[in-house]
């Protein structure tokens, strides 16, 4: 298998083609045809992370760290005295994104499942689906700006029409909106990969481009700063790993890492690190960045939220950590405390905000709103637990909240309505489907036994032993545990128990309690995040040592 | 025989077909004047063959186009054919299609 | 200096297999027994025999040996190593006996008591899971695993008061026990911060270790160690030190009932009385305790003043409201919080033996007492009918039950006598060994110091009273439900309970009877109290608290006596005035049954226990609330008006582009086309449309060029 990623980013667009390709008299197909597609790359999935070693050690920059690589010159051009143009297909996994591929194609294969009974439209709804799934796995993996963005990009598409088209009543704006938000961060994420691509060169190519040998690039480097290569022979890179090394960077260019250029007063590197920032944190989402959310998940069929809690949130913290706390460690250093607190304040901001919601999604929403604020408090940290924690809580936030969204799939399934409201007493008309919601509950609020536990006692200790951020700001968010438990637990008491009550009686016949497939979606997530929560070893073996570097990689920026 | 005879004779069937086309209303009359030009062409053509004995490339040369002549008559009548069936009509003045 | 991994290397010991079975078989329990239905209950009761013997031949096996620790590596962060240990000395054997034991006696006892429950599987099985939890907490040696298992329990305390969820005020009363232990758990999470922060491991035995080379510096804490041979020097503010251990106190604020946060215990009383008896008043609430115990060494003097403090405020406050109680098991609840003030207390002053012994003496009574006001509750439950409906925890229906049921009134007397602290019963050698030590931590301390000490024995007094009142409202007197509905015949019909009930209730007021430690009444020469030393401070000197061990006998001695005295003396002081008051037919008695809730000042703040729960649910949930509202409309309004502002004046912006657009560069564009349109008018005349036409006129021009070209 040695292109193993390359199966796995591009077998659900293979499977997208034989979906669009089959006449429409075999439609019942299609579901399968997706759920096979994924189903087979989630064993290739699994089957790459069993083959990562999580005992390679190499600094973050270098591409030493990396395993199950793939790189070919994708294309290029010489642009004459102003250097060469060079896009690779450079896609790789390490520690950083190992458990997030893991995630991606467990939440894309119960996505699938749950998208069982899309009954409009099924050709374009599968085809777009997967073709959703490939982008998101490409994004991923891919080590290339170019390429990451690409994939990036294309997520938006598929996403957009998803929405759009399968969503509920206020489809369009909800659409719009998440198009548009997520637009204005791809926009600040294109300036600021221009921007670095006019600053980094590739080593590597560079000597080969100057005549020297592939392995003297320490010598080459030395040579472009000082100057003794021209800028004609100098070819210019997306690679991200170059992009984390300030040796790489262009004497006298934009972003140097001792550059003295300035936007509006202030050095250019910490505004390439803030536009990178509010990117990927409208992506994540931070406070005030978020109001897209609720909207998009209340809209979107119950599948589409699974996907976009479970694993789209996530490109945008994982985004984060592979390009503006990377590449600009310094600027993430003097913005940390600024970070740290727009994470603490989205733990309560977006706990509150659920605790004032009527309508069961949104009330989910918001939730992950305060959750996504641990992942930005975890990174700020800049420690090993803090970071640990943040890759952690990213990926079993995307388990619980894929779960979370189900849930409330079950009984939108049922009777089309949301608001909580309008129930009582579930308890006794479904007793296994409460079973589940408590359990899915409990462990989105951080019961011990559950992943959700690890992730935030990780994040934790990280920050408060952290010397980026004050010691009040993990203390202050405690107090998201105490809420994100009321909100929760008064939902369980308000649908669930007391006697049995819902507002129309026309649902009484329609609430039965979980079917097999319903079954097959749960379990699943039931057991993983049981699995994770008890031996989180599992996760963090593979991720350590990439965290570790990573770590030390930050810390080098530390005075 | 005299070279100019046969140079002549070119110009003359050239002026009698060059007539026919550019007065005659018929499309078919058009096209068979388009083929008196061309054979006076050919008698140009084979005329000044005689100064190349031995390749007689002129002959060879007339040969092709009277070849490619039939051709061209043949997709030409048949787009006759065609207008005609289109316009119920082979008058050149009538079809004036391009007419700005 | 001292290496961090030396000390969590991963030991063994056969024990483990012993310690692992403690754990799972009340967890098979809470697996199993769903399956098993109608013979649920005998099941998990089977498995919870196994287990009390188990912990019981353990005890006798492991008693005089040294401790045990067994650990093992959990996963790693970075360098850092997170590890699990369990340790077994005395004091969590003899935990494990008392927890094992009372959740058997709490099976057998609900055998009869859920017999007619429909989901009496899914009880016996949250029964599993939460001996499961608390017996995790007494067997782990390691804060995050203390802490995981802390919460296990709340959540198996949330489950069980929420056990008959469709009535409205149990599930109610399960969240606001959730949360309020949440939010002591915030405190414990605080805590574990700052132990993490400063000495790099959860493990009690490595924080116990690293916290005695820690030094004061200049203000600063100072730990030195190293890591796996990376030298590391952690340094953080002194307060962090206190602030260490009154964050890990919170913690038992929450799960043991203390002010501020004790208001969830009175409300948890919604659960079946059984569940009461073990969670709410023998064992769970505990927990708090016994920790307070386990972190003992590393609480510094600021930190356990503020123990004290509130260990006392607690006991005072819920012993008031216990005075004026309508409902049985409010009484008994209040007085649960009373006494585990008491013993939070104990800990803060530094008597450590003394909070334990109460904590075990009390576990017995408590239980006790809980398991015969169950009989009481289900015995008078059975005279429920259609057309007679009554609250059967409500001392105003009971009243001379000692005729009916006498086995249960005496087992009932026994453990309220031991709770009211009388001589001959285990209360009082407990709670005699607070007192003195009380006595003495005050004389240490001085000046506002003896205001535990007040508040402590007026505590004293308190308890005697509402104990007699209590046992006086529901065993003396006439029954007065027959009077109350006006049926004589109900009289008849209520029952001494079964045997099944009545013979955990008469073990349990055995065990409150003080030969049981001892044929003394001197705490001192129980065998518990020999067994069970009170370990030094192990925090940096400038930091730590006096220690009691360090008090020379001969005080303690001196003031034995006095202490003896005065708190028999006001115990019996509280008695006499509640016989008084509540004699059958003595004129309070007689208003009793009319009151709707007690009259005057007083009377009222001890009704609603000092109005602290109606401030909180006027104040702080209502200003939550609100701040949610007010964030979700910010959020709605604000935020997304803003995005939705922009988004609108990107519509007109848009609408203004669209103007220019079509007047200014597509005029241009109109213009260009106009003009190439006027010189085509012009050309277009010479286009005949007739093909001979073109052919002669290319023919003209042909000829021209040729002419032009020749000559």
């Amino acid at each position: 298998m040695v292109h193993l990623l390359s199966y796995i980013v591009f077998i659900p667009l293979v499977a997208a083609l034989l979906v669009l390709l089959t006449p429409k008299v075999y439609q019942n197909l299609y579901r399968v045809l997706t759920v096979l597609g994924l189903g087979l790359t989630l064993v290739l999935i699994i089957f790459a992370v069993s083959k990562f070693d999580g005992s390679v050690q190499g600094a973050i920059n270098s591409e030493a760290n990396l395993q199950l690589v793939e790189k070919t010159e994708w294309f290029s051009m010489s642009l004459g005295s102003l250097g060469k143009f060079s896009v690779d297909y450079f896609v790789g996994t390490d520690g950083l994104n190992v458990g997030m591929l893991l995630l991606a194609g467990i939440v894309l294969l119960i996505g699938a499942i749950a998208s069982w009974n899309i009954k409009e439209k099924q050709k374009a709804y599968f085809g777009l689906y997967l073709l959703l799934s490939s982008s998101i796995l490409g994004c991923f993996v891919a080590l290339d700006f170019f390429l990451f963005y690409l994939f990036f990009e294309f997520m938006l598409l598929p996403m957009y029409f998803l929405i759009g088209i399968w969503g509920g009543p206020r489809k369009e704006y909800a659409a719009i909106k998440f198009f548009l938000y997520t637009l204005v961060g791809s926009i600040l994420i294109l300036i600021v990969m221009i921007g670095l691509y006019n600053s980094v060169y590739d080593p590597v190519k560079t000597a080969l481009e100057a005549g020297y040998e592939a392995s003297q690039v320490e010598q080459v480097q030395q040579l472009v700063q000082d100057g003794t290569i021209k800028s004609g022979q100098i070819v210019k890179s997306f690679n991200m790993i170059h992009m984390a090394d300030a040796d790489n960077y262009i004497p006298g260019s934009f972003l140097e890492k001792s550059g003295l250029a300035k936007i509006f007063g202030q050095p250019a590197r910490w505004i390439a690190f803030l536009a990178l920032l509010i990117g990927f944190a409208i992506k994540l989402p931070a406070v005030p960045f978020h109001t897209w959310l609720p909207d998009a998940h209340v809209e979107a069929p119950t599948p589409i939220s699974v996907v976009l809690a479970g694993i789209l949130l996530k490109v945008g913290g994982y985004g984060l950590i592979r390009t503006a706390f990377v590449m600009f460690p310094d600027s993430a250093y003097h913005y940390s405390w600024l970070i740290g607190f727009f994470g603490m304040f989205a733990i309560i901001y977006g706990a509150l905000n659920a605790l004032a919601q009527k309508d069961l999604k949104k009330l989910i929403a918001y939730s992950s709103v305060s959750h996504m604020g641990f992942v930005l408090m975890g990174l700020a940290a800049m420690t090993v637990e803090g970071i640990s924690g943040a890759i952690y809580q990213m990926y079993s936030h995307g388990l619980i909240s894929a779960m979370l969204f189900l849930i409330a799939g079950v009984i939108y399934d049922r009777t089309h309505d949301r608001m909580i409201e309008n129930y009582g007493g579930l308890a006794s008309q479904m007793p296994k489907y409460t079973v589940f919601v408590a359990i899915a509950f409990f462990a989105s609020l951080g019961l011990p036994g559950f992943s959700g536990f690890i992730a935030e006692l990780m994040v934790f200790i990280g920050s408060f032993k952290s010397s980026a951020i004050p010691a009040w700001m993990p203390v202050v968010a405690t107090t998201g545990l105490v809420l994100g438990a009321g909100y929760y637990l008064w939902t369980l008491q308000r649908m669930f128990f007391g006697k049995f009550w819902v507002k129309d009686k026309n649902w009484v016949n329609s609430l039965t309690d979980l079917n097999s497939r319903e079954y097959l979606m749960l379990v699943p997530l039931v057991i993983l995040i049981l699995v994770f929560g008890i031996y989180p070893s599992l996760l963090l073996d593979l991720i350590n040592n990439s965290v570790e570097s990573f770590a030390d990689h930050l810390f080098q920026f530390r005075k | 025989m005299p070279f100019d005879y046969l140079l002549i004779l070119g110009a003359f069937l050239f002026c009698v077909g060059l007539f026919v086309v550019v007065t005659r209303k018929n499309a078919i009359l058009v096209l068979i004047g388009i083929e008196l030009m061309l054979n006076a062409a050919n008698i140009n053509l084979i005329a000044f063959s005689s100064f190349d004995p031995n390749a007689l490339q002129g002959q060879i040369f007339s040969l092709f186009i009277i070849t490619v002549a039939a051709a061209e008559a043949a997709v030409g009548l048949s787009i006759v054919v065609k207008v005609y069936k289109h316009f119920q009509t082979a008058d050149l003045d009538k079809i004036n299609e391009l007419k700005g | 200096m001292i290496d961090l991994q030396d000390i969590i290397l991963p030991k063994s010991d056969p024990i483990i297999y012993w310690i692992i079975a403690l754990l799972a078989i009340p967890f098979f329990s809470f697996l199993s027994t769903q399956k098993f239905r109608s013979k649920a209950p005998h099941w998990s009761t089977f498995l919870l025999g196994l287990n009390t013997l188990i912990a019981i031949y353990l005890t006798t096996r492991y008693w005089n040996s040294d401790f045990i620790t067994v650990r093992g590596h959990w996963f790693k962060l970075g360098e850092t190593q997170i590890t699990y240990s369990f340790l077994v000395d005395r004091l969590t054997l003899i935990m494990s006996v008392i927890v094992n034991f009372i959740s058997l006696l709490v099976h057998l006892f609900s055998q009869e008591y859920m017999r007619k429950d429909k989901a009496k599987p899914r009880y016996f099985a949250f029964l599993g899971l939460f001996t499961f939890s608390m017996m995790g907490i007494v067997l782990f040696n390691d804060l995050l695993f203390i802490f995981i298992f802390w919460e296990l329990v709340g959540l198996s305390s949330y489950l069980l008061i929420g056990f008959w969820f469709e009535k409205k005020s149990a599930s109610l009363a399960a969240n606001k026990a959730f949360i309020m232990n949440r939010l002591g758990d915030l405190g414990f999470i605080t805590g574990l911060m700052i132990l993490y922060t400063q000495f790099h491991s959860f493990d009690l035995e490595a924080i116990k270790s690293l916290m005695i080379y820690s030094e004061i510096e200049g203000g600063n804490w100072v730990a030195q160690f190293t890591n796996n041979g990376h030298e590391i020097i952690n340094t953080l503010d002194g307060r962090w030190l206190s602030a260490a251990g009154i964050a890990l106190f919170c913690g038992a604020v929450g799960k043991s009932a203390q002010f501020p946060l004790q208001v969830w215990l009175p409300d948890a009383m919604e659960g079946p009385t059984p569940v009461s008896a073990l969670i709410h008043a023998a064992t769970m609430v505990a927990a708090g305790v016994y920790m307070l115990a386990r972190i003992f060494v590393i609480l510094d003097a600021q930190a356990l003043e503020v123990v004290a403090i509130v260990g006392a405020i607690t006991a005072f406050m819920a012993a008031i409201a216990a005075l004026s109680q309508f409902d049985i098991k409010k009484v008994l609840a209040y007085s649960t919080i009373s006494q585990l003030g008491y013993m939070v207390m104990a800990m803060g002053i530094g008597a450590y033996t003394s909070g334990l012994f109460h904590l075990v003496t009390h576990a017995f009574f408590k239980a006790g007492l809980f398991l015969s006001a169950g009989i009481i509750i289900h015995q008078l439950h059975k005279l429920e009918s259609k057309e007679v409906m009554f609250n059967a925890q409500d001392m105003r229906v009971m009243g001379g039950l000692r005729k009916h049921m006498p086995k249960t009134f005496f087992c009932f007397l026994m453990c309220a006598l031991a709770l009211a602290g009388l001589p001959g019963f285990s209360g009082f050698l407990s709670k005699d060994a607070i007192l003195l030590d009380l006595a003495v931590w005050a004389d240490i301390k001085g000046g506002g110091f003896y205001i535990p000490e007040v508040l402590a024995f007026a505590t004293v007094l308190f308890t005697g009273f509402y104990t007699i009142r209590m046992i006086l409202l529901v065993f003396f007197g006439n029954f007065r439900l027959p009077i109350i509905m006006q049926k004589n015949e109900l009289s008849g019909r209520l029952k001494e309970g079964n045997w099944i009930m009545l013979v955990p209730v008469a073990i349990l007021a055995l065990l409150s009877l003080s030969p049981v430690f001892g044929f003394t009444l001197n705490a001192e020469h129980t065998w518990f109290v020999e067994a069970m030393p009170t370990p030094i401070y192990l925090v940096p000197i400038s930091y730590a608290a006096k220690s009691l061990v360090d008090v020379t006998p001969e005080t303690f001695e001196a003031l034995h006596g006095l202490v003896n005295a005065v708190s028999i003396g006001l115990a019996i002081v509280g008695i006499v005035i509640a016989y008084l008051a509540y004699k059958p037919n003595a004129k309070l008695e007689q208003e009793f049954v009319e009151r709707r809730e007690p009259r005057g000042f007083f009377g009222q703040v001890s009704f609603y226990h000092w109005y602290q729960d109606a401030f909180y649910r006027k104040a702080i949930l209502k200003f939550v609330m609100l701040k949610a509202q007010a964030l979700s409309w910010f959020d709605k309004k604000v935020i997304d008006g803003i995005i939705d502002g922009l988004a609108k004046f990107n519509v007109v912006f848009a609408h203004l582009i669209k103007w220019f657009d079509r007047y200014f560069v597509d005029g241009l564009v109109h213009l260009t086309v106009f003009t190439s349109g006027r010189i085509g008018q012009l050309t277009r005349s010479i286009q005949s449309g007739n093909v001979q036409a073109y052919i002669l006129a290319s023919f003209v021009f042909l000829i021209l060029l040729m002419l032009y070209l020749v000559f």
